[in-house]
């Protein structure tokens, strides 16, 4: 496979898992803002989408956050601009994805880019959403379901895992901050709880960290089931897992160096595996920091490595 | 002399409900109309499918062609134009369901004409950069040739691998209103459309199933296959597995679609200019696991970007150093650079000569009478009656630049004859000839109307190796009245059936 092709590749799994993100993170927390006990204002949520989305606007009305985050084509991590850059990048790589998978990603791009922004605004969040991120998991289906799993494959889910490893992290930071402030305002168990329930949502995580810790996690377990759980396909050591599994396929080096990417990812899973939620708990912030940065030094990596 | 196979055409009468859905169809009698005849009459390799035909009515035909763009939008069959914004748009080429029906006898003739043709006009190129002595014995004027803005000094000499220099030809025919067909232009540089044929067909098959088992078509669907032979055919020497790749400008070309399209269906590689390098006289790719040799480049790239050490260097579409890798055997270039000597509308002319010069034959299928502006008789002429003839730039493609003589005003013909004044070798001029129309579903008026089409039809040469597509990409002037077929300027198409 071209080098440019697979930079391309691996773009488009970050960039449509980075969409998918954004949108279930709005609706999610926006939607939990509407009947919240009342210090969970609405602004408070908003604020948290704003900063999710990294976006440096301030003073934005909800109708304009909404916009901003999901419709905003100026805004590189609205959605739009996710979606577009998916396409464009899938586009540039027709001749070697399935006309399956490409016919998914141009249907997800003519869907949001003609989605009336007002009907979002004002009435269809939650419509716009849930098919924005249906057609987002046909994507992924028709990723492993139509193409051949060899490196094509590898460099997407590769991509895709690593976005989400990220995503994960910075979802569990921006509420982390919105507890603690709330925390710090009005310590009620009832704030807490109900923040917490909508991290585990906003990760499509709340019925099984449920399930796995037989009740409702509380800070430290749901933590410890979104970064350290290993069977759970949205936690940041099952993503580890995956990316390391796709990067191992994709080499052909069977001793590979200690400055490789296989090295670096072998030495960081390892440590990550042997974690405990103790060991995370003393200063949680920088170590979440340092999860984060784990990966972008490994998408560098690959990108200098395979990429370029 | 060939014996016109058009003179008679057996007529049947039209089915009482697709009559009603022609009901307001008018077609001048000065016009060639290829499915009706006068008096409600069908012709007869139509009759088949308009017996089909009867079983819809006009509102699932409306609905149909629906479905069949909404099919197109979502594969993204779609090409850009540059013309309203500096992004592009992208477009549906917009297509029409009724499809134009050619019967194996007539298509028999249509198939020898374009490999006689185009069999020529690698002859021509070869002598061209060779010996030249097509020149020496003045069938074809040298200075014609030596002013030509697409003869490439860095050709001289050049023995492409195989021998073949237009390996792809996109001959363009239409068919007069005394019912024969003729060359419009050749086109051997890099013709594109071909997907569309493809596209078309599979669009209509799903579209109408049944319509299509009814009659025996010709198949299309092996022209990546033939493409990707032939491509094989003409390799370096000595690799028995030839890696062949589609060089593509990038996806913001307008024809990008085609180019991914059909580097996929032939399982190669799509690359741009920056994924290859010259290393020691050999093209190389760069992938994941390293760099890759590429014997054989279908280049969808123009001559003057493919190396910016030859030509121009400001190209950041071409590769270093390839052209002197293709001059030392190294790499196959797929057409060869300086084909577009051959199919100058000028040069046009000469084509019967070519043929029978090279071939000894006579030209199968006819040229369109042409004035060269360069020559003193035949510019008086078209000073004279430029209200009646189409003027064209010898050089250009897309249907820039062409003025159709009886749709200008007054002060329009007098810029036209300035521009011919200012450099009369660049401009040809030809009688306006009469296009044929096809019934076409026109949605703003919501009926059947004739429109004006013509064929680009699609050539393959290799090393001992020629392919005719049975079939090609009709394309429909979508406007009233206008000649002009090209999809840059509002044009459309049809699927082309050729019955066996």
């Amino acid at each position: 496979m071209l080098s440019r092709i697979a930079n391309n590749l691996f773009w488009m799994g970050r960039y449509l898992e980075r969409a998918e993100s954004m949108t279930r993170f709005t609706k999610v927390n926006y939607f939990a803002a509407l009947d919240g006990p009342i210090a969970v204002s609405r602004e408070l949520a908003l604020a948290a989408i704003l900063r999710m989305n990294g976006s440096q606007q301030t003073g934005l009305t909800e109708e304009e956050t909404l916009r901003e985050v999901t419709f905003a084509k100026d805004n590189g991590n609205s959605v739009i601009s996710g979606v577009i850059a998916a396409r464009e990048n899938a586009r540039s790589a027709r001749d070697v994805i399935s006309s399956e998978l490409w016919e998914s990603i141009n249907k997800y791009y003519h869907f949001i880019l003609e989605y009336k922004v007002e009907d979002y605004q004002k009435t269809h969040l939650y419509d716009f959403s849930q098919r924005a991120t249906d057609m987002a998991v046909v994507i992924k289906g028709k990723v492993d379901s139509t193409l051949m799993h060899d490196a094509t494959w590898d460099v997407i889910k590769a991509g895709l895992f690593i976005e989400r490893a990220i995503q994960i992290i910075r979802t569990i930071q921006v509420k982390y901050e919105d507890i603690q402030k709330l925390e710090a305002d009005d310590p009620s168990i009832a704030i807490s709880s109900h923040q917490l329930a909508t991290l585990l949502e906003t990760l499509e995580s709340f019925d099984m960290s449920k399930k796995y810790c037989s009740r409702t996690p509380d800070l430290h377990s749901a933590i410890e089931f979104l970064v350290l759980n290993s069977s759970f396909p949205r936690s940041y050591l099952y993503c580890l897992e995956k990316v390391r599994f796709h990067i191992n396929r994709l080499s052909h080096d069977k001793h590979p160096a200690s400055d490789s990417v296989e090295y670096f990812i072998d030495k960081n899973y390892n440590k990550v595996r042997f974690t405990t939620v103790q060991d995370l708990a003393p200063d949680l912030v920088s170590e979440l920091n340092q999860m984060t940065a784990i990966m972008f030094e490994i998408a560098g990596k690959i990108e200098s490595q395979y990429l370029s | 002399m060939i014996i016109s196979i058009y003179a008679d055409r057996c007529v049947h009468s039209v089915p009482s409900n697709v009559k009603s859905m022609l009901e307001n169809y008018e077609c001048g009698s000065h016009l060639f109309d290829e499915m009706l005849a006068k008096g409600d009459k069908v012709v007869n390799h139509y009759r088949k499918f308009v017996k089909q035909f009867a079983e819809y009515d006009k509102s699932d035909f409306v609905r149909l062609k629906d479905e069949a763009k909404i099919q197109f939008f979502n594969e993204g069959i779609t090409f850009a134009t540059y013309n309203d914004n500096s992004e592009g748009t992208e477009r549906i080429f917009p297509f029409d369901l009724i499809p134009r029906i050619i019967p194996a006898k007539e298509w028999d003739m249509v198939e020898k004409g374009l490999i006689q043709r185009n069999l020529a006009i690698n002859a021509f190129l070869d002598d061209l950069y060779h010996d030249k002595k097509i020149l020496k014995d003045g069938v074809v004027p040298l200075d014609l040739i030596q002013s030509s803005n697409n003869l490439l000094a860095q050709m001289q000499g050049v023995n492409p691998p195989g021998g073949i220099y237009n390996h792809i030809s996109g001959t363009d025919l239409i068919r007069h209103n005394d019912g024969e067909y003729y060359i419009l232009e050749d086109n051997v540089r890099v013709p594109s459309g071909v997907s569309y044929v493809l596209a078309n067909r599979n669009s209509l098959k799903k579209t109408l199933p049944r319509l299509f088992k009814q009659c025996n078509v010709q198949l299309v669907q092996e022209y990546p296959d033939k493409l990707l032979q032939m491509l094989q055919s003409v390799a370096p020497q000595g690799v028995d597995e030839p890696t062949c790749v589609v060089l593509t400008p990038g996806m913001y070309n307008s024809a990008y679609f085609e180019h991914s399209f059909l580097a996929q269906s032939m399982g190669i590689e799509l690359v741009e200019g920056r994924d290859l390098f010259v290393e020691k006289n050999f093209v190389y790719m760069k992938t994941i696991y390293g760099p890759k040799r590429v014997d054989v480049i279908y280049r969808r790239v123009d001559d003057l970007f493919i190396d910016p050490l030859e030509f121009r260097a400001d190209s950041a579409l071409g590769t270093a150093g390839i052209m002197h890798a293709y001059r030392k055997g190294n790499v196959a270039l797929v057409n060869a650079p300086g084909t577009g000597v051959a199919d100058d509308k000028a040069v046009y002319i000469y084509m019967p000569e070519i043929i029978k010069y090279y071939l000894g034959e006579e030209a199968i299928l006819k040229n369109v009478p042409t004035y060269r502006c360069e020559k003193d008789d035949d510019y008086k002429y078209v000073m004279e009656n430029i209200h009646q003839l189409v003027v064209k730039p010898v050089d250009e493609s897309g249907g820039y630049g062409i003025s159709i003589g009886n749709t200008l005003t007054k002060a329009e013909i007098e810029e036209v004859k300035a521009t011919i004044n200012a450099n009369r070798r660049k401009y040809i001029a030809q009688p306006i000839m009469s296009l044929s129309v096809h019934p076409t579903y026109i949605e703003e008026s919501d009926q059947f109307e004739p429109r004006h089409i013509d064929l680009r039809t699609f050539c393959l040469l290799g090393k001992d190796f020629q392919y005719v597509l049975p079939g090609g990409l009709t394309r429909v002037a979508l406007k009233r009245g206008t000649l002009i077929v090209n999809s840059s300027q509002g044009g459309g198409s049809k699927d082309t059936w050729i019955l066996s």
